[in-house]
C-alpha cells in the first residue's frame, strides 16, 4: 500500500489531545438526597468497580482513537496499487459515422458518452485523468483532472462532428521523439489512453498501445461518398441558347451496409431540397459499389444539393452540397482594322453563357490584333498576333509576304495551340518571311521552313504569332478559327481546370491562387464565422455551403476571387459502411469501486456511532 | 459548495444508532450538556460524509502549469538555445510551490526532458557530437499538441514556444487555434537562427513544366542567406555547368533570382541550380531542381565497349532528327528514372558481365513497364557471347542465344574448376553452382565437361562427361558444399589430367576462385597446358582473391581473366565464357539480308541493293518473335518483339565498320535505322492526363484529371499504377475516381530518395510518368520569414513568466478541512462529555 499524501499523517498529532481529554476527570454530580444509607451501600459497590471504570474511560479512548487514526489516513489518500501511476486520456471518437443510430435510438456517440461517464464514476479517481474528443484531430475538453464532476461536465461538451476519423492525430499526440528507445521509467510516465470508438477507420491496428473500447453495431446504411458536378460544354442552339441548355455532368459514388442491393432514388436539387431539377433511381450493391454518371441539363453556376431518399442509421451522409463556379471570362480586347468585326465576333462567341471569354477595352488579359503596329497601345501580358506587321519583340525580322500558299507542316501537333484543330488544310495565304526570337517554339511551318505559327515570349509577356493573312485566307470562315483562338487563349493564360466542386469534410482551400498569406473570413453553414490570416483556411468541418471572403493576394482584377461558395459533404466509406466486426475491445482492467480511503472513512463513522451508542447505554466512557 | 456526488449521503442512516442511545441514554448527565455533546457527535458524523461526497468549490487561481517548448533544431543557433534554457531555468527557479511545469525538447519529435540533462546534450552536441536524427527537423506543430498531455485542469496553463518560428511539419495556425481553443496561452519567444553563415536554395520554380525541343524556360529561383553575401548561382543540367550568375545575396530576405534554361534536350530533364557563397554551413542544402518534361525528337542511348565505332551511325540518324547519345561499357544508368530519361538504348557492345543485376533488371521494366525500346546489335560481346543468356535483358529480347550448331563446330572438352572452401559458403557457392549448370547447358551434344570442386584438397564432382547427360553432371553440381581451406593446384592439375586425356578439338578450362590458395606451380601448369592446345580462364571472386595469381594463370594460359565483387555475375561470367570457348555463336561469311517481313518499318527500303554484311552472332528466335529479315542461311538476322508496354528488336549483325562497313554508305542505312528505331522507341502518349501532386502529412496524393481528345473529361478509366522506389521496390497504387473526370491515388512520401510512378489508362493506350524526388529535409531550407502564426504570436517579456496570465476557474476540494472539522466536533463532543 502507498500513501499519496503521507504528509497528512501529521494529523494523527490530534491522538494527544484527545489522549488529554481522557485524562479530565468527570466532575461528579451533586444529588441531594435524604436516604444516605442507600447512597452509602451504592458506593461500597462503586467503589468495588473502579477498575472496570478505568476501562470503560480506555475503550471509549480506543475507539476515538481509532475514529481518529482512519480518518487521518483517508487524509492520506491510501492506495493499493501496485506500481502503475499512469493518468489516464479517455478518448472519445466525435467522427461523422458516431452519429449513427444504434438498435435502442439513440446514436453511438450517445453510448460512447454513457461508456465514458461509466467508466468514470466507477474509477477510484487516486490518478487523474482527461477528456478529450478525437476525430481529424484530438481535442480536450479537461485537462489532467481528479475531479469526477469535472470530467463528466466535460464528456457532455462533445459533440457530433461530420469529420473523418483520423488516427494521424492520435499517433502524433502520443508521439514522443528521440533515436533511444524508452526506458521503463519513461514508458511508465506515458499516460494511458482510452479510446471509445466505432472502429469506422481503416488503421486501427496502427494505433500501438491505445486501448480501444467497441461502440455500437454494425447497421444498415447508405451514404454519399463523393459527389461532384462538371460544366459541360452547351450544346448548342446559336440566338436560342438559355440557362436550360447548361449542362451538368452528375458523378456521385454511393456505399451501402446493406447485405441485398437497395433501390434508391438520388435527387440533385438546387439550392434547396425543394427545387429538384433530376431525380435518378439507383440500385446500390452491398460495400462500395460504382460510380454513377449522369447528365443533366438545366444546371448552370449555383449552388447544389445531392439528397438521398432513404431512412437509414445515419442520416446525415444522406446530403452532400457542392458549388459549380462561374467561370471567370478572360479579358480580351481586339486591336484591328477591319478585321474587328470577325476577332469580336469570335470572342463573343464563348462569351454570354459559356463565360470564357469577354470582350473589354482595358485591363485585357490578352489582346487579339490584326495588322496592327503593336508598339501602339496598352500592353497586355499575352497577344495573339495575327499577320503581323512593324516592329516587335516577337520576331527578329520580318520579310516580304509571301503571295504563294504553300503546304502547311505541322511539326508539333500535340502542342496545346493545335490539338483541337487541323491545321493540315489551312491555306496560309500571306505568310511573311518571319524570323522567330530565341527560344521560340515553332508549331507549324511551310515547306520552306517559314514559320507559319509559333509561340514566343519576350520578357514577361508571351505570344502567339499566326503568320497568314486571315482575309486572303478566308481562315475568318474557318471552323478551325474560334477553336485556334480558343485554345491559344487558354494556353497564354493558363485558366485553371475546375476543381472539385464538393469537398470532402476537413478540407483546408487555400485562401489564394497565388498562395501566398492573407486575411480570410469563413462562414460556416451554422451561421459560425471564423477569420484568420495564413495560406490554407481553417478546416472545413460541416457539411453544407461555406462562404469564403479572402483578400486577394494574387493578380489585379480577381474581384471575383475574394468572395466564394463552397459545398462540403461525403464520406469516406469506412464513415458510412458503419461496419465494425474487425474492431475488437482491447482495453485492460481499470480500477474502480470505492478508494480504501473511503472505506475508512465509512469504518470512522460507524465507530464513531458504535461509540456514541454505548456510551449513552453507559457501557463506556 | 459543490460536490462531485451525493450518493454517500445514504450512509447518515447510521445516525440512527446514536439517535436511539441518545433517546435512551442513562448518561446522568446535564441534559444542556449531554444533548450538546450529542449534537456535535452528530455533526462531526455529517461533517465526515459530506467529505465522502468529495465537495469543492469553484474559485479562480492563480496558479499556473507553464510547459516550455525549446527549439533544438539545426536552424537555431545551439548558443541561442543554451541561452534559451538559462533563461528557462531561471523562469522555473522564480516560480513558487503551487505553480507546476514541464520542459520538452523539439526537434525532430518532443522529448520531456530535465534542463540539467538538456544542458549536457546541447554541450555535446556542441562539441560536434551531433543528434543529427533529432535536430533534423523542427516539429513544431506536433511538439504545440503534445504539450497538452501534461496541462492539469484548475490551474492556468501557459505555452511558452522559445523557436526561430520554422516548422517543418506544416502551418502552425491551427496548433496554436486548437490550444487557445482549450484555454491554454501561448507565448513566443523568438531565437536566433543559425549564427555561421548560411545559404541555401530554397526552390526552383519553372514557368513551365512541360516544354518543348529549344523553348527557353524561365526558372525563378529563391535563395535564403542569414548574411549579406556574394555568391555564385550554377545551372546544372546533365552534370554540366550551363551557366554561372554571380549574385548578392541579401539576409533574412527572399532572394529570387530569374534564368531562362534552353530545352535542347527532349524527356525530362533535371535542372538543378546551386548556390557557392563565400561562406556556408551546410552543404546538403545548396542545390535544389526541378524536372521539365521536354516534348520534341527522340532521344535514344547507345553503349558501345569502344564508342568511336559507332560515329556513323549517329551521324546518319541524327540526319534522320533522331539523337542518338553513345556512351562506353560503363554508360548504361544505373537506376530506373536514368533510363527514363531515353525513348529507347541500343546495347550495341556490352558484355553482361559489366552491368549489375539491378542494371538487368531495370532495363527490363523499362520495357515492359514504362514502354521503352531496346536494341541489341550484334558483336562477340552481344547475345549469348556477352553473356546474355537466362539474364533479364534476354527476357525482353526477339531472340535467344541458344543456337543450332554447325555440322563442322568442333567438339569442346571443358573442365571447371570451383572453389567451395568455407569463404565460399552461403549465395555464393549457390552461384557458383547456377553458373556451373548454366555451363552445361550451352553445350552440344558432342561436347563433354567435368567439373571438380576443392578446397584444401580436390574433390572430383563428375569426371568427363557427355553433355549429354546433362542431367546427372547438373545433379552432381547440386550436391557441391561449402567448407575447407583453399589449395588449388591439386584440382588445376587432376583438371589438366582430365583434359588431357579427352578426344575434343577444344580443350578449355575455367577457374573459379575467391581467396588465397596455397602456393603451387600454378604458372608452370598453364605454361604446359598452353603448350598442349589447352586454354584456361580464370574468375576472381571478391576482394581476397589473388588476383596477380588468377591474372598470370589466363595470361599464361592464353584464356581470359574476369574480376568480380560481385558473385551474381559469376553466372554470367560463365555462360559467356562457355560460348565463347566454344567459337562457334559468330559466323564471319559475307551475306546479303534476306527480307521476309512486312513490317513497316521496312517500308521504303529496297534490300535487294543492299550491300553484304561481314558476319554475326548465331541465335534462335522466340516464337512469338516477329522476324523481319534472315541471313542467307535461315539465321535470324533483324527480328521485333513486344514485352509488356514497349518494344525490342535484335539486329544480330553490327553497325560499326567491323561487319557493317558497306552498309555504313548505303543509302539507306540510316534511314532503315530511323525506322528500326522509331518502331521500338518509347511512344508514352500521355496527353489527356493531368495531374497535380499535393503533400498531405506524411502522404502525397495525386489529383489526376482525365480528358479525351476533344477535352472532355473520361470516367471510369482503366487505371493501373505502379511506384517503383529507388531500390527497386515496387508498389501497385489503387486509383480511384472522385468526381468527373476526376481521380486520386495516394502514396507515403519516401523517407529518402525518390521513386518513379507508372500511371497507365490501359483502355486509351495512355502513360504518363512521373518522377517524386524528395529535396534536403526541410529543417535545412532556412526560409527567409518565419511562419506568418508564430510572428503574430504575443511574446514573452521580461523575467516574470506569468505576466499577463489570466487566472484558471479551479476546484478546491474541501474534503481536508470538512474531515478535520469533523474530528473537532468530535473532540469537542467529548470534552463537553467529560466536563
Amino acid at each position: 500500500m502507498t500513501l499519496l499524501a503521507p504528509g497528512m499523517l501529521w494529523w494523527l498529532a490530534l491522538l494527544v489531545p484527545l489522549a488529554a481529554l481522557y485524562l479530565l476527570k468527570v466532575r461528579p454530580r451533586r444529588q441531594h438526597t435524604t436516604a444516605w444509607f442507600l447512597w452509602d451501600l451504592a458506593l461500597e459497590e462503586r467503589r468495588s468497580s473502579v477498575l472496570l471504570r478505568r476501562l470503560r474511560d480506555a475503550l471509549s479512548l480506543l475507539l476515538m482513537a481509532l475514529v481518529v487514526v482512519a480518518v487521518v489516513l483517508a487524509l492520506a489518500r491510501p492506495s493499493f496499487s501496485t506500481g502503475e501511476q499512469r493518468d489516464l486520456i479517455l478518448l472519445v471518437d466525435n467522427s461523422a459515422s458516431m452519429s449513427a443510430n444504434t438498435a435502442s435510438g439513440h446514436s453511438r456517440l450517445d453510448e460512447a458518452r454513457r461508456t465514458a461517464a461509466k467508466i468514470l464514476r466507477g474509477l477510484d479517481m487516486t490518478h487523474r485523468a482527461s477528456v478529450a474528443s478525437v476525430a481529424d484531430g484530438v481535442r480536450f475538453r479537461v485537462h489532467l483532472s481528479d475531479n469526477r464532476r469535472e470530467l463528466l461536465e466535460g464528456l457532455e461538451d462533445i459533440t457530433p462532428t461530420d469529420l473523418p476519423m483520423s488516427t494521424d492525430a492520435v499517433r502524433e499526440l502520443l508521439a514522443s521523439g528521440g533515436a533511444e528507445p524508452e526506458g521503463a521509467e519513461e514508458a511508465a510516465k506515458r499516460p494511458r489512453v482510452i479510446l471509445l470508438t466505432d472502429g469506422c477507420f481503416a488503421d486501427h491496428h496502427t494505433l500501438g498501445d491505445v486501448e480501444l473500447i467497441r461502440i455500437g453495431e454494425p447497421a444498415a446504411n447508405i451514404g454519399i461518398v463523393t459527389f461532384d458536378l462538371f460544366p459541360l460544354p452547351v450544346a448548342s442552339n446559336g440566338a436560342n441558347d438559355t440557362a436550360d441548355t447548361h449542362r451538368l455532368g452528375l458523378y456521385f459514388h454511393l456505399a451501402s451496409s446493406h447485405d441485398t442491393p437497395v433501390d434508391v432514388d438520388v435527387l440533385l436539387c438546387r439550392n434547396s431540397r425543394d427545387d429538384v431539377i433530376k431525380v435518378c433511381p439507383v440500385t446500390v450493391g452491398p460495400g462500395l459499389g460504382q460510380p454513377e454518371l449522369f447528365t443533366v441539363t438545366g444546371g448552370g453556376p449555383g449552388r447544389y444539393v445531392l439528397a438521398l431518399d432513404v431512412d437509414d442509421a445515419l442520416p446525415e451522409d444522406n446530403r452532400a452540397f457542392a458549388v459549380v463556379p462561374r467561370r471567370r471570362p478572360v479579358r480580351i480586347a481586339v486591336r484591328s482594322g477591319v478585321e474587328t468585326f470577325f476577332l469580336a465576333r469570335c470572342v463573343e462567341a464563348f462569351g454570354s453563357d459559356l463565360a470564357d471569354m469577354q470582350l473589354t477595352r482595358n485591363r485585357a488579359e490578352v489582346v487579339l490584333s490584326c495588322g496592327q503596329d503593336i508598339s501602339d497601345g496598352e500592353e497586355a501580358p499575352a497577344e495573339i498576333i495575327f499577320r503581323p506587321s512593324g516592329t516587335s519583340p516577337f520576331w527578329t525580322s520580318l520579310g516580304e509576304a509571301d503571295a504563294s500558299a504553300d503546304v502547311t507542316r505541322v511539326v508539333l501537333s500535340e502542342h496545346p495551340a493545335v490539338r483541337y484543330c487541323d491545321l493540315s488544310n489551312v491555306t496560309f495565304s500571306g505568310a511573311r518571311r518571319i524570323e522567330p526570337p530565341p527560344g521560340a517554339v515553332v508549331i507549324a511551318t511551310n515547306a520552306r521552313g517559314v514559320p507559319l505559327l509559333y509561340r514566343c515570349s519576350a520578357g514577361d509577356r508571351s505570344a502567339y504569332v499566326v503568320n497568314l493573312d486571315p482575309v486572303a485566307s478566308e481562315f475568318f470562315l474557318s471552323a478551325w478559327f474560334p477553336v485556334l483562338v480558343h485554345s491559344m487563349v487558354n494556353d497564354l493564360t493558363g485558366r485553371p481546370l475546375v476543381g472539385r466542386t464538393c469537398l470532402p469534410p476537413g478540407t483546408r482551400m487555400a485562401v489564394n491562387a497565388a498562395g501566398r498569406a492573407a486575411a480570410w473570413t469563413l462562414t460556416a453553414p451554422d451561421g459560425s464565422v471564423r477569420k484568420g490570416q495564413s495560406t490554407m483556411t481553417a478546416p472545413l468541418s460541416q457539411r453544407g455551403f461555406y462562404r469564403l471572403h479572402a483578400d486577394a493576394g494574387a493578380a489585379a482584377g480577381s474581384a471575383a476571387r475574394q468572395q466564394r461558395s463552397l459545398g462540403v459533404g461525403g464520406s469516406p466509406p469506412a464513415e458510412v459502411l458503419l461496419n465494425n466486426d474487425g474492431l475488437a475491445d482491447s482495453a485492460g482492467a481499470l480500477r474502480r469501486g470505492s478508494t480504501p480511503g473511503q472505506w475508512l472513512l465509512i469504518a470512522a463513522v460507524l465507530l464513531a456511532c458504535v461509540e456514541a451508542g454505548l456510551y449513552h447505554r453507559r457501557k463506556l466512557g | 459548495m459543490e460536490f462531485v456526488t451525493l450518493q454517500p449521503l445514504w450512509w447518515l442512516i447510521v445516525l440512527v444508532v446514536p439517535a436511539a442511545a441518545f433517546a435512551w441514554s442513562l448518561v446522568q448527565r446535564r441534559p444542556a450538556l449531554r444533548a450538546a455533546a450529542f449534537a456535535l457527535r452528530c455533526a462531526g458524523i455529517v461533517l465526515v460524509m459530506l467529505a465522502m461526497c468529495r465537495p469543492f468549490m469553484r474559485r479562480q487561481t492563480s496558479d499556473a502549469h507553464i510547459v516550455f517548448l525549446l527549439d533544438v533544431s539545426e536552424s537555431v543557433d545551439l548558443q541561442a538555445a543554451r541561452d534559451a534554457l538559462d533563461r528557462i531555468r531561471r523562469h522555473t527557479e522564480a516560480l513558487d510551490d503551487g505553480n507546476s511545469w514541464s520542459l520538452l525538447a523539439v526537434g525532430a519529435g518532443r522529448r520531456a526532458v530535465a534542463p540539467n540533462a538538456l544542458a549536457a546534450e546541447m554541450e555535446r552536441w556542441s562539441k560536434g557530437i551531433a543528434d543529427d536524427a533529432f535536430r533534423s527537423a523542427s516539429r513544431l506543430c506536433e511538439a504545440l499538441g503534445g504539450a497538452r498531455l501534461g496541462v492539469p485542469s484548475g490551474k492556468a496553463a501557459r505555452v511558452v514556444l522559445y523557436s526561430d518560428g520554422r516548422p517543418t511539419d506544416g502551418a502552425l495556425s491551427e496548433s496554436v487555434a486548437a490550444l487557445r481553443g482549450e484555454g491554454i496561452d501561448i507565448r513566443a519567444v523568438p531565437l536566433a537562427g543559425l549564427a555561421v553563415p548560411e545559404a541555401s536554395v530554397v526552390s526552383v520554380d519553372p514557368s513551365a513544366t512541360t516544354a518543348h525541343m529549344g523553348q527557353r524556360v524561365r526558372l525563378d529561383v529563391t535563395v535564403s542567406s542569414n548574411r549579406d553575401m556574394p555568391a555564385v548561382l550554377r545551372l546544372v543540367h546533365r552534370g554540366v555547368v550551363e551557366r554561372e550568375i554571380p549574385v548578392e545575396l541579401r539576409a533574412d530576405r527572399e532572394n529570387v533570382f530569374r534564368c531562362d534554361a534552353p530545352m535542347s534536350t527532349a524527356g525530362a530533364n533535371l535542372w538543378q541550380v546551386e548556390v557557392v557563397a563565400e561562406k556556408d554551413h551546410f552543404p546538403v542544402n545548396n542545390a535544389a531542381g526541378c524536372t521539365i518534361n521536354v516534348k520534341g525528337r527522340a532521344r535514344v542511348l547507345a553503349v558501345h565497349r569502344k564508342p568511336r565505332r559507332l560515329r556513323d551511325l549517329k551521324r546518319a540518324l541524327s540526319k534522320q532528327h533522331i539523337e542518338l547519345e553513345v556512351r562506353g561499357e560503363h554508360g548504361l544508368p544505373r537506376s530506373l528514372p536514368g533510363l527514363l530519361q531515353f525513348d529507347a538504348i541500343i546495347l550495341a557492345d556490352v558484355p553482361a558481365t559489366t552491368l549489375t543485376t539491378r542494371q538487368m533488371l531495370a532495363v527490363q521494366s523499362y520495357v515492359t513497364d514504362f514502354g521503352g525500346g531496346l536494341v541489341m546489335l550484334g558483336s562477340e560481346n552481344s547475345f549469348g557471347l556477352g553473356g546474355y543468356y537466362k539474364t533479364p535483358i534476354e527476357e525482353v529480347l526477339p531472340i535467344v542465344s541458344r543456337y543450332e550448331k554447325e555440322k563442322q563446330r568442333p567438339s569442346l572438352a571443358m573442365v571447371l574448376v570451383i572453389d567451395k572452401s568455407g569463404s565460399m559458403s552461403g549465395v555464393p557457392i549457390q552461384l557458383a553452382r547456377q553458373a556451373a549448370r548454366a555451363a552445361v547447358e550451352l553445350l552440344s551434344p558432342r561436347d563433354q565437361i567435368a567439373v571438380i570442386a576443392f578446397d584444401g584438397q580436390p574433390l572430383v564432382v563428375c569426371e568427363m562427361t557427355p553433355a549429354t547427360d546433362a542431367g546427372s553432371v547438373q545433379a552432381a553440381i547440386d550436391r557441391i558444399g561449402s567448407g575447407g581451406g583453399t589449395n588449388m593446384y591439386p584440382a588445376m592439375r587432376q583438371g589438366n589430367e582430365m583434359l588431357r586425356t579427352a578426344n575434343a578439338r577444344i580443350r578449355h578450362m575455367i577457374v573459379l576462385s575467391d581467396g588465397q590458395s596455397m602456393p603451387g606451380p600454378f604458372q608452370q601448369l598453364a605454361g604446359q597446358m598452353a603448350d598442349e592446345s589447352m586454354t584456361v580462364s580464370t574468375v576472381a571472386l571478391g576482394a581476397g582473391a589473388d588476383r596477380g595469381l588468377m591474372q598470370a594463370i589466363a595470361r599464361i594460359g592464353r584464356g581470359r581473366y574476369y574480376e568480380t565483387l560481385d558473385a551474381a555475375t559469376v553466372p554470367r561470367i560463365f555462360t559467356k565464357e562457355t560460348v565463347e570457348a566454344s567459337r562457334s555463336a559468330i559466323r564471319e561469311t559475307p551475306f546479303t539480308p534476306v527480307r521476309i517481313g512486312s513490317a513497316d518499318l521496312l517500308e521504303g527500303i529496297d534490300f535487294g541493293v543492299a550491300p553484304y554484311l561481314l558476319g554475326y552472332v548465331m541465335t534462335r528466335a522466340k516464337p512469338t518473335a516477329r522476324m523481319q529479315l534472315i541471313t542467307e542461311n535461315g539465321d535470324p538476322l533483324l527480328a521485333l518483339g513486344r514485352y509488356g508496354l514497349g518494344n525490342a528488336a535484335a539486329f544480330t549483325s553490327d553497325a560499326s565498320d567491323r561487319w557493317a562497313g558497306e552498309w555504313l554508305h548505303w543509302r539507306g542505312f540510316g534511314k532503315l535505322w530511323a525506322q528500326i528505331l522509331r518502331a521500338v522507341v518509347r511512344k508514352a502518349d500521355e496527353s489527356g492526363i493531368c495531374v497535380r501532386c499535393a503533400r498531405e502529412g506524411r502522404q502525397l496524393r495525386y489529383i489526376i484529371r482525365r480528358r479525351d481528345e476533344a477535352g472532355r473529361p473520361v470516367n471510369t478509366a482503366d487505371w493501373s499504377a505502379m511506384r517503383l522506389d529507388d531500390d527497386g521496390h515496387v508498389t501497385t497504387l489503387p486509383v480511384r475516381q472522385i468526381g468527373w473526370g476526376l481521380y486520386e491515388m495516394r502514396t507515403n512520401r519516401p523517407t529518402g530518395g525518390g521513386f518513379t510512378l507508372r500511371l497507365r489508362d490501359a483502355a486509351a493506350d495512355k502513360l504518363k510518368v512521373l518522377h517524386y524526388r524528395r529535396g534536403y529535409p526541410a529543417e535545412y531550407r532556412l526560409a527567409a520569414r518565419p511562419d506568418a502564426t508564430f510572428a503574430k504570436l504575443p511574446r514573452l517579456q521580461g523575467d516574470d513568466v506569468l505576466a499577463e496570465l489570466s487566472p484558471a476557474d479551479t476546484r478546491r476540494s474541501l474534503r481536508t478541512p470538512l474531515l478535520l472539522a469533523g474530528i473537532a466536533c468530535w473532540l469537542a463532543g467529548i470534552f463537553l462529555r467529560r466536563v
